[in-house]
């Protein structure tokens, strides 16, 4: 039980600490939609290789040290990362995801819809404030499409870190302790 | 059975949480910042990287600069209320009383929340103006403290509103009567032909409706009647705008409407208004208002946000850190809080879409210096343009003179909770005509992460009694 405990802090403190690499990262300028999501790559990881226990409070904690740096609603965020993880674990009950293509496949569609999601949010939060379109200040075309295409780059370099380095993230130090299995 | 229940509400809280996020209801979502206190604590583990991208201002000329824009900000202020000040002398049975507007109570935009540094000369039912410009009307007074000093807290009643109602007569270029009418009320702008951004106010029982063009300017019965509070006769002569006729006739009617095409911006442009009252002896001396701020520490200097450029300020609403606070670096505006939790406050900067901010324009002359003020109400930011200015959304409803675009440095306006007037965002250009505009603003610390930051705290207030009614 401590060493779960322990796990859990260190996923928090690695949580925090990519979070915010990747928001240093992103002020690079225009290429920062090309960095990858590695916070959300450690979700989608979590819950297709550790034990299906682990899938919603892997995905809390992370949304937690995602929530300590950014300024999107936390309640979109939480729906965000704990909706990827609970549908990955009942994806698992009958597919076979632990590999590295189809974790790069899903990693792909999750972080992409993650960034679908919270553009939509901005969006919705934006009509219900009267500030309308307005606030999404995002170049061209129709909102959704352009809330689609926004999040693709990063949706693809995501993929890309989990199908080659999932397994190396998962061996960050203190993850390994929430492999064990807990004794019943 | 454990397990599924425990799966089941795991699925119901995933599902709240999406409701939430689509439709905000602030009263969870203040529970929710308070069980979230714990993100401070991981906010707290990044502190290694939490001063990375910050520029450190040095030498003369950094100082230098940074003494001209307090000299231009000081300028500023006495503009504006020079600004608010009417271009003709007041009778003298008429006492004018500067106040800053403070907001919106309530989100109603058809009142006016301002602050009174003279206490006791403020009634209900005394008319409020602007320059020249009629505003509203006196409708609430509660005396309160701020920062230690003795002020009054006061809701206007605009002529926007629904049941607004104010005598006038409309004057032609000679200054001759045409007729008499009653102004009060907002009409769709786009039935005279104006863009949506402009403000028509409705205009009741004209006495003639031949009318094609004129001036509104308020003309009340004078002399309190009996019994009533109506004090608006002290507001006679202010103008309302300019009269308009509708393109078509009134579907129920058949009659072509009138209306008064708005002299200044009633929904993002008023600041600083004027109190109409009559002298009276003993009045308390002028109090002095020192807005409290306090040095702001950020979790870091970046968003991992894909296309945010929010900060995470430490400090919150446990610190006296509001929505809206002002956060700013010197005399420079950096952004604004849009959330505050127990610990942890959200800060929206300039770069970030959607940011709102109040805003006044002192153009410029050839490039020189001058001190001609434009209320441009509200800016919204659109992001940063692929060449590192910032791109912000001016809804134009008080439209600029000319035909050619005009220099401007751009700062802070009042009016909303939390916002100081003359934190300066940066410099533009200004283009004429009705909007929506796009302007391209240079910031004056350019990309660059300041060192030092600033927060605006609550107004240490407390309002010790009501007062309303005749008095």
């Amino acid at each position: 039980m401590r060493s779960r405990a322990l796990g859990y802090l260190l996923l928090a403190a690695w949580g925090s600490w990519l979070s915010a690499g990747m928001g240093l990262a992103g002020r690079w300028g225009a290429t920062s939609v090309f960095l990858p999501d590695p916070v959300l790559v450690l979700v989608v990881l979590i819950a297709a290789k550790l034990p299906r226990r682990e899938a919603f409070p892997g995905a809390l904690i992370l949304a937690l040290a995602r929530i300590a740096f950014s300024i999107d609603p936390p309640v979109a965020i939480l729906a965000s990362y704990l909706g990827a993880a609970l549908f990955l674990r009942g994806m698992r009950r009958g597919v076979e995801i632990q590999g590295p293509l189809m974790r790069g496949l899903l990693c792909t569609a999750i972080v992409w819809m993650d960034a679908f999601w919270l553009v939509g949010v901005r969006a919705q939060r934006a009509v219900f404030a009267g500030d309308g379109g307005l606030a999404l200040g995002l170049p061209g075309g129709d909102t959704w499409l352009r809330a689609a295409s926004y999040g693709a780059p990063r949706a693809l370099t995501s993929g890309l870190l989990a199908m080659i380095f999932g397994a190396a993230l998962l061996r960050l130090p203190g993850l390994r302790l929430l492999e064990r299995r807990r004794g019943y | 059975m454990r397990a599924n229940r425990i799966r089941t509400l795991q699925v119901l809280s995933c599902l709240a949480c999406a409701a939430l996020a689509l439709r905000p209801v602030p009263r969870v979502e203040r529970i929710l910042d308070g069980a979230l206190v714990t993100t401070r604590a991981l906010a707290g583990l990044a502190a290694p990287f939490s001063g990375l991208g910050r520029v450190r201002a040095s030498g003369e000329e950094a100082d230098l600069r940074a003494l001209a824009e307090r000299d231009q900000r000081d300028a500023l202020e006495h503009a504006v209320r020079r600004s608010a000040e009417p271009s003709q002398d007041l009778s003298l049975n008429v006492v004018p009383v500067h106040a800053e507007v403070i907001g919106r109570p309530r989100g109603a935009l058809d009142v006016l929340e301002v602050r009174v540094d003279r206490v006791g000369l403020v009634r209900v039912g005394q008319p409020v103006v602007t320059g020249d410009v009629y505003v509203g009307t006196v409708s609430s007074v509660r005396l309160g403290t701020h920062s230690g000093a003795r002020v009054e807290h006061v809701e206007v009643s605009l002529v926007t509103g629904r049941g607004a109602r104010i005598g006038a007569r409309v004057v032609g270029e000679d200054g001759q009567d045409l007729a008499r009418a009653v102004v009060g009320g907002l009409l769709e702008p786009v039935e005279f032909g104006l863009p949506d951004a402009g403000q028509v106010l409705c205009v009741h029982f004209p006495s003639l409706r031949s009318l094609q063009s004129g001036r509104a300017v308020v003309a009340e019965p004078e002399g309190v009647a009996a019994g009533t509070s109506d004090h608006n006769y002290l507001a006679n002569g202010f103008e309302l705008g300019n009269l308009v006729v509708a393109e078509a006739p009134d579907e129920r009617t058949r009659q072509r409407l009138l209306g008064v095409q708005a002299g200044v911006d009633y929904a993002g442009g008023l600041y600083q208004v004027l109190i109409l009252t009559r002298p009276r002896r003993g009045d308390a001396p002028l109090a002095e208002r020192k807005p409290r701020w306090a040095s702001a520490r950020l979790a870091l200097r970046a968003d991992p946000s894909l296309g945010r450029a929010g900060r995470k300020l430490l400090r919150g609403s446990w610190g006296d850190v509001l929505p809206g606070a002002a956060v700013a670096t010197g005399v420079r505006l950096y952004g604004r809080v849009s959330r505050t939790g127990p610990w942890t406050s959200d800060v929206r900067t300039l770069h970030d879409p959607g940011f709102g901010v109040p805003a006044i324009a002192v153009l410029s002359e050839s490039g020189g210096p001058s001190l001609e003020v434009h209320v441009l109400g509200r800016l919204v930011s659109l992001g940063q343009a692929d060449d590192g200015r910032l791109r912000m959304a001016w809804r134009a409803s008080l439209p600029l003179d000319g035909d050619e675009p005009r220099p401007a440095r751009l700062w802070t306006g009042s009016g909303e909770q939390g916002m100081d007037r003359g934190l300066l965002i940066g410099d533009s250009w200004l283009p004429p005509g009705p909007g929506p505009h796009e302007l391209l603003v240079d910031l004056p610390q350019g990309p660059a992460e300041p060192a030092e930051l600033r927060v605006r705290l609550r107004d240490l207030e407390r309002v010790a009694k009501k007062r309303g009614g005749t008095q």
